[in-house]
C-alpha cells in the first residue's frame, strides 16, 4: 500500500489555517476609513499645537502701538516718528509702521468701522528682543516724551486664550481619537465574531484535535491585527497625501485659519498602523475569548 | 487483541484491567430520563479494535463525542485513559484529546490547504516544527497511498483518497486511540475495504480503534467485535472474519 515519499525534505512553510479573505473584506475599508480620520486628526492636532506655540511666541514678543496724529503732522509722519523713537528703546529689536493693507482692518475696529486713511490713526508694530519686554508704560513714556499721542496694545494677554484654544483643540482631537480607537476595536471584534461563526467547523476541528484556546485565538487575532495594520497604513497614507496636497497647494481658506502642516507633522501618523494593529488585536482577542468560553 | 466486555445494564461483568475507555451506566446526552436498563456500560481494552454499529440516529456519534470529550453524558461516568472525564479541566481535555486521533463522518478537511498541510494539522497544533514532523507526515501520507499527491488540494482527491487523507491526519501524531465515524460511508466496496485495511494496520501497530458504522455487513466483514446500539441498548457481538485476520502489520 505504501508508495514513494516525494518532497518530504523540501516542504515550504505551512499554509495558513484560516482561509484568506472572509471578514477582511468588510473590516479593511471600515478600519481604513477610521484611520484616515484619525490620521487627519493627529496631523491636525500636531500642526495646531505647533501653530499655537508659534502664536504664543509671536504675541509674547510683540506689541502694537496705536498712533494718533496731532496738530499739523500727518498720520504717516507721526507713525514714522513713533517707529523711530521705539527703535531706540532698550529691549526693542525692531519697530515699523504697518502697511495700510495690514493695518486697516484693525483700525476699522478701533474707529467706527472706518479705514485708516481718513481717521488719522496709524499702527506701528514693535518686535522685542528675546526675553526682553520693556512694558507698555515704558513705551508710552518714551513716545509721550516725543509729543506723540499713542496707545500701546500689549499682546501678552492674548497668549492665554490662544493656548487655551490650542489645548481645547488638542482635547477635542484626543476625544475624537479615543472614539475612533474604540471604533477600530469594535469593528475588529465584530468582524472576528463573524469570522469565528463562519469558521465554526475549523474551530471545532482544531479544538477536538487538541488545540489550546490560545492557539485557536492567535489565528483570529493575528489575522485581525494584520488587517488592521494594513488598513491603518492605507488610512494614514491617504491622510498624508491629503495633507501634502494641502501644503503644496499653498494657503487656502482653511489654511488661513489653521496653520499649514509642516512636512515633519506628517511623521506623527507613522505609529498609527501599529496602534491600529494593537487595537484590532485587542478587539479580536476579546471576541475570541468570549466565543471560546462558550464552546464545550 | 480484540478485548471487549460490555453490557446494556448497570453492571460491568468483568472489568478490564486498564481499559482505554470505560462507560459506567452512561445515559447519552439529551436522554436525562433514560431508564437504567438502557444506560451504556462497556470497556475497551488498550490495543483493541471494535466496531460500533446501529441505525442512523441511534447515538453512535454521541458515544464517540463522549469519548473525545465533545459532550457530557446526561448521567453516568465516562473514563478515558483511566480518568473520569467529569474531573477534567480545560487543560486536561486538551492533553487527552491529543492522545486520540479523530476521523469525522464528514471528512472536515481544510479545503484551502494542500494534502500535506491537512495531514500535518495535529503536529502543528501541538507546536512541532516542520523539520520535525515533515518526514513523519510524508511517510504517513505515503503509507495511505497519497505520497505523490501531497501538493494538491483536497478538492482534487476522490472520495476514497479524501478518507485516506483523513486517516493520515488522524494518525500523523501517533495517537493511542483512533475514533473513526463512518470511515467507509459513501465509498464503494474496494475503497471501503482499503480504508478498513488501513484501520486494521493501525490497530496492528498497537493503536486502539473504535469505528462507528451503520454498514453492518462491513462490520461483520471486519472480523472485529461489534458493539451494536439499538434503542439505547448495547449488544456485544464478538466476531472473526478469516479475510481480515491476522491483521496486516505495517
Amino acid at each position: 500500500m505504501a508508495e514513494a515519499v516525494t518532497g518530504a525534505g523540501t516542504r515550504r512553510r505551512p499554509g495558513p489555517l484560516l482561509a484568506p479573505g472572509g471578514g477582511r473584506r468588510a473590516l479593511f475599508p471600515a478600519i481604513a476609513g477610521l484611520s484616515l480620520v484619525a490620521s487627519l486628526l493627529i496631523v491636525g492636532a500636531v500642526a495646531a499645537g505647533r501653530g499655537a506655540e508659534d502664536w504664543r511666541g509671536r504675541l509674547a514678543g510683540s506689541a502694537t502701538v496705536v498712533v494718533r496724529a496731532a496738530g499739523l503732522e500727518s498720520p504717516d509722519a507721526a507713525a514714522a516718528r513713533a517707529a523711530e523713537a521705539l527703535g531706540a528703546v532698550n529691549g526693542v529689536a525692531r519697530s515699523w509702521p504697518l502697511e495700510a493693507a495690514a493695518a486697516d482692518p484693525a483700525i476699522a475696529r478701533l474707529v467706527d468701522g472706518k479705514p485708516g486713511a481718513g481717521t488719522g490713526v496709524r499702527l506701528v508694530a514693535v518686535q522685542f528682543k528675546a526675553g526682553s519686554w520693556p512694558g507698555p508704560a515704558a513705551l508710552s513714556r518714551v513716545l509721550a516724551a516725543d509729543g506723540l499721542n499713542v496707545g500701546v496694545d500689549d499682546h501678552r494677554p492674548w497668549t492665554s486664550p490662544v493656548l487655551r484654544a490650542a489645548a481645547l483643540a488638542a482635547l477635542t482631537a484626543a476625544l475624537l481619537l479615543a472614539a475612533i480607537v474604540v471604533g477600530v476595536g469594535v469593528a475588529a471584534a465584530w468582524a472576528t465574531g463573524k469570522r469565528l461563526a463562519a469558521q465554526r467547523q475549523l474551530v471545532d476541528l482544531l479544538r477536538l484535535s487538541g488545540a489550546a484556546d490560545g492557539f485557536v485565538g492567535r489565528l483570529f487575532v493575528t489575522r485581525a491585527a494584520a488587517t488592521a495594520a494594513w488598513a491603518g497604513a492605507a488610512g494614514a497614507l491617504a491622510a498624508a497625501l491629503i495633507m501634502a496636497t494641502w501644503r503644496l497647494s499653498g494657503e487656502s481658506a482653511i489654511a488661513g485659519l489653521l496653520p499649514s502642516p509642516a512636512w515633519a507633522d506628517l511623521a506623527a501618523d507613522a505609529p498609527w498602523p501599529l496602534a491600529a494593529a494593537l487595537v484590532g488585536a485587542t478587539g479580536a482577542w476579546l471576541a475570541v475569548r468570549a466565543a471560546l468560553k462558550r464552546a464545550p | 487483541m480484540n478485548s471487549i466486555e460490555g453490557s446494556d445494564g448497570d453492571s460491568l461483568p468483568a472489568a478490564l484491567a486498564a481499559p482505554v475507555v470505560r462507560f459506567d451506566s452512561v445515559a447519552l446526552p439529551g436522554g436525562d430520563a433514560t431508564p437504567s436498563s438502557r444506560r451504556l456500560s462497556f470497556a475497551l481494552a488498550a490495543g483493541s479494535f471494535h466496531v460500533l454499529t446501529g441505525a442512523a440516529g441511534c447515538g453512535k456519534t454521541l458515544v464517540l463525542n463522549l469519548i473525545c470529550m465533545a459532550g457530557r453524558p446526561a448521567s453516568g461516568r465516562v473514563q478515558v485513559f483511566g480518568r473520569d472525564t467529569a474531573t477534567f479541566g480545560r487543560g486536561d481535555v486538551r492533553q487527552f484529546r491529543r492522545r486520540i486521533g479523530l476521523m469525522f463522518e464528514a471528512d472536515r478537511l481544510i479545503e484551502h490547504l494542500n494534502v500535506f498541510d491537512n495531514a500535518a494539522l495535529v503536529p502543528r497544533i501541538v507546536g512541532q516544527k516542520l523539520r520535525d514532523y515533515g518526514p513523519r507526515v510524508a511517510q504517513t501520507l505515503a503509507w495511505v497511498g497519497l505520497g505523490k499527491r501531497m501538493d494538491v488540494l483536497p478538492a482534487a482527491l476522490s472520495a476514497g483518497q479524501r478518507r485516506r487523507l483523513a486517516i493520515a491526519r488522524a494518525m500523523a501524531n501517533g495517537p493511542e486511540m483512533l475514533l473513526a465515524d463512518e470511515p467507509t460511508g459513501g465509498l464503494d466496496g474496494e475503497a471501503g475495504l482499503r480504508v478498513l485495511r488501513l484501520l486494521a494496520e493501525i490497530n496492528g501497530a498497537g493503536t486502539t480503534v473504535l469505528m462507528a458504522s451503520r454498514d453492518e455487513a462491513l462490520a461483520a466483514a471486519s472480523g472485529a467485535p461489534v458493539l451494536h446500539l439499538h434503542e439505547g441498548r448495547l449488544t456485544v457481538i464478538d466476531g472473526f472474519h478469516p479475510a481480515m485476520a491476522p491483521w496486516p502489520r505495517p
